[in-house]
């Protein structure tokens, strides 16, 4: 809690206007206040009415979908039917197939991403010859769209052409090129780097630029009471981080759970269904079985389990911060 | 005493090694790390360049040893003659792909810069009873999947026959780029001092006046960044162009030609390669804006 309250973005920046609003006269001043908060409303309305609109009305369209038997097209007349879509969501073995399929790409895709993204950081943060190129360098995974990021793995993983299988058997790693992609484990494991490939570059980015403005005065003075590198990490550096930390943990668990288009390119939830991710779950329910009722279920559960999952895996960052602001 | 003793411990000939050492995990680190990104991407180009006889050659080089542009001429004019691949003028869909792409980035751009600015600053400036209520809905809303409110989309843009428009793109794109590019740019607007702005209101320019001349050029910087992220949002976005649009925009064609039989990895990676050009090009080209506090501004 403190922490928000310590970041310098979160004052008021309204502040300036008070202290010259009371050389005003009395009745002048409320009418100036009036006007100011009918000028905000009138800034942020067009805003609203779109939000309203693209945002707000189609989650409610979602959930009430979720509770009708929707005709194939999507429009006619669509029988409220109360909780049979659920019903039927979980009572079969699919759905917790992918519930289970999405959290281990989710936990696997978080913990790699942001770890690697504080390791990338850590090291760009040092000086070293070619510096402003390695960070130009780290731009480029996070510009490349997800889809071309499938794209790029599903071929680089290939039997035949694939640099991977072509690489390790010209340095003698492996005898026969192995099929990656077609075996299960491998293809879950893939996915998983295939996505942290380019979340990591954006975590990197983002911890990069916090850490820059960590106080080099805090290093020196933990160096000089004799702190070794490990303790510095995790005493003055983490804790200074911390915040954006939390930041980046949350918005990678978001993207665990929006994640559809490397796996869309890469296994399309193959094989079998082993990398079938709710997201592809959903796709299928809704356009290839065009299910709008059931399909709204499952995004309605997919939300759900995003929100719970966000939270419980920033939860574990937080209750440090808390513990260190504490103490 | 035990402080004393780690002092000593780090004069004599040990810091210089250490140093040594920690210089040599430097750049081994930095070696990992290229590699790391390089490597795929590499694979990728050199696709796009070799020919298909050279990318399957065993064993396995580096540089391809035999290379052409056929495959980007392909891509870029239809190649029905060529080499044997590219049977059908599928190729020549790319091109307008990427007008497509292009025409709805600018429009989602657009009103995301003139809404959500204006949206943003009435959020940093003038408080009113509820703003601050409004704006942490608008930070929570983006936890909703996009994925999970696509069918209402589809069955709204089906009554309203604008299936297959790139105003369906535009409109429904709005949803996670504009509260995305307030939440942005509040947090900037947040970080700009008002003395300025309030000198103008003292020797009387209007609102309006004060918006367009006084704080839309003090917040540049933001505006551009946040400018180039919704590009990049609308750039990239798959999802709902597959399913609202079929292949009118540039990733849906992508994934198309993975699945025609006529062409051959090199060059679907001829076609990628074009199509990443637009969104590396921007983000290299601005990424003094991206980084520090604004990238940091939208983890908030």
């Amino acid at each position: 809690m403190t922490t928000t309250k310590d970041h310098p973005a979160g004052g008021e920046p309204r502040r300036a206007y008070d202290e010259h609003q009371p050389r005003r006269v009395g009745r002048q001043r409320a009418s100036l206040g009036q006007r100011r908060r009918r000028i905000g409303i009138v800034l942020v309305l067009p805003a609203i009415v779109i939000l309203l609109f693209v945002l707000l009305a189609p989650s409610a369209q979602t959930l009430l979908f979720s509770t009708q038997d929707v005709p194939e097209s999507g429009v006619g007349p669509s029988p409220f039917v109360g909780f049979d879509n659920y019903v039927r969501v979980l009572t079969s073995g699919v759905f917790w197939h992918s519930v289970i399929i999405t959290l281990i790409f989710a936990v696997g895709f978080v913990v790699l991403s942001t770890s690697i993204g504080l390791v990338v950081g850590l090291l760009l943060s040092r000086e070293f010859v070619g510096r402003a190129l390695a960070r130009s360098l780290l731009i480029i995974p996070w510009a490349t769209p997800w889809l071309v990021v499938g794209i790029l793995w599903r071929w680089f993983l290939d039997v035949d052409v694939g640099a991977l299988n072509g690489a390790l058997t010209r340095l003698g790693l492996i005898d026969v090129p192995i099929p990656f992609l077609a075996e299960q484990i491998w293809a879950v494991f893939f996915a998983i780097v295939a996505a942290t490939w380019r979340q990591s570059s954006l975590s990197g980015l983002l911890i990069l630029a916090a850490l820059m403005t960590v106080s080099r005065d805090l290093h020196e003075a933990a160096q000089v009471d004799g702190a070794g590198a490990w303790r510095r990490f995790t005493h003055v550096t983490l804790p200074s981080i911390r915040p954006i930390l939390i930041g980046v943990i949350a918005l990678n668990s978001i993207y665990a759970f929006l994640q559809f288009d490397v796996i869309y390119m890469m296994t399309q939830g193959g094989p079998g269904d082993a990398t079938m991710l709710l997201s592809i779950l959903l796709f299928r329910q809704l356009f290839v079985f065009t299910s709008f009722g059931t399909g709204s279920a499952i995004a309605v559960l997919l939300s759900i389990l995003a929100v719970i999952f966000a939270g419980a895996m920033a939860a574990t960052q937080l209750r440090k911060a808390a513990k260190e602001s504490g103490a | 005493m035990k402080e004393h003793s780690t002092i000593r411990s780090r004069s004599g000939f040990l810091p210089a090694a250490r140093h040594v050492l920690g210089r040599v995990g430097i750049y081994l680190g930095v070696a990992v790390f290229a590699i790391w990104i390089l490597f795929p991407l590499w694979f990728l180009v050199s696709s796009a360049v070799a020919t298909p006889r050279a990318l399957s050659a065993k064993p396995w080089t580096l540089i391809p040893n035999e290379m052409t542009t056929d495959h980007f001429r392909n891509v870029i004019f239809g190649g029905a003659t060529h080499g044997g691949y590219g049977l059908s003028d599928a190729g020549s869909r790319l091109p307008s792909a990427m007008f497509y792409s292009f025409f709805v980035g600018a429009f989602v751009v657009l009103i995301c810069l003139v809404i959500g600015a204006l949206a943003a600053y009435g959020l940093s400036r003038f408080k009113f009873r509820g703003s601050t209520v409004t704006f942490r809905i608008i930070v929570i809303s983006r936890i909703v999947p996009a994925i999970a409110i696509v069918a209402p989309f589809f069955v709204i843009f089906r009554k309203a026959n604008l299936l297959g428009s790139p105003w369906a793109l535009v409109i429904s794109y709005l949803a996670f780029t504009l509260p995305l590019a307030i939440l942005m740019l509040k947090s900037y607007f947040d970080t700009l001092p008002v003395s300025v702005e309030e000198a103008a209101y003292v020797d009387g320019a209007s609102t309006v006046q004060v918006i367009l001349r006084v704080a839309a050029p003090i917040a540049m910087p933001g505006l551009i960044a946040t400018a180039i992220l919704v590009f990049l949002e609308s750039w990239s976005e798959f999802f709902f162009a597959v399913i609202l649009v079929g292949d009118l925009t540039t990733p849906p064609v992508l994934a198309g030609f993975q699945v025609l039989n006529q062409f051959n990895w090199n060059t679907l990676a001829a076609a990628t390669v074009l199509s990443i050009i637009p969104p590396v090009a921007l983000a290299l080209i601005f990424q003094r804006y991206l980084l520090g506090d604004l990238m940091a501004g939208a983890v908030k």
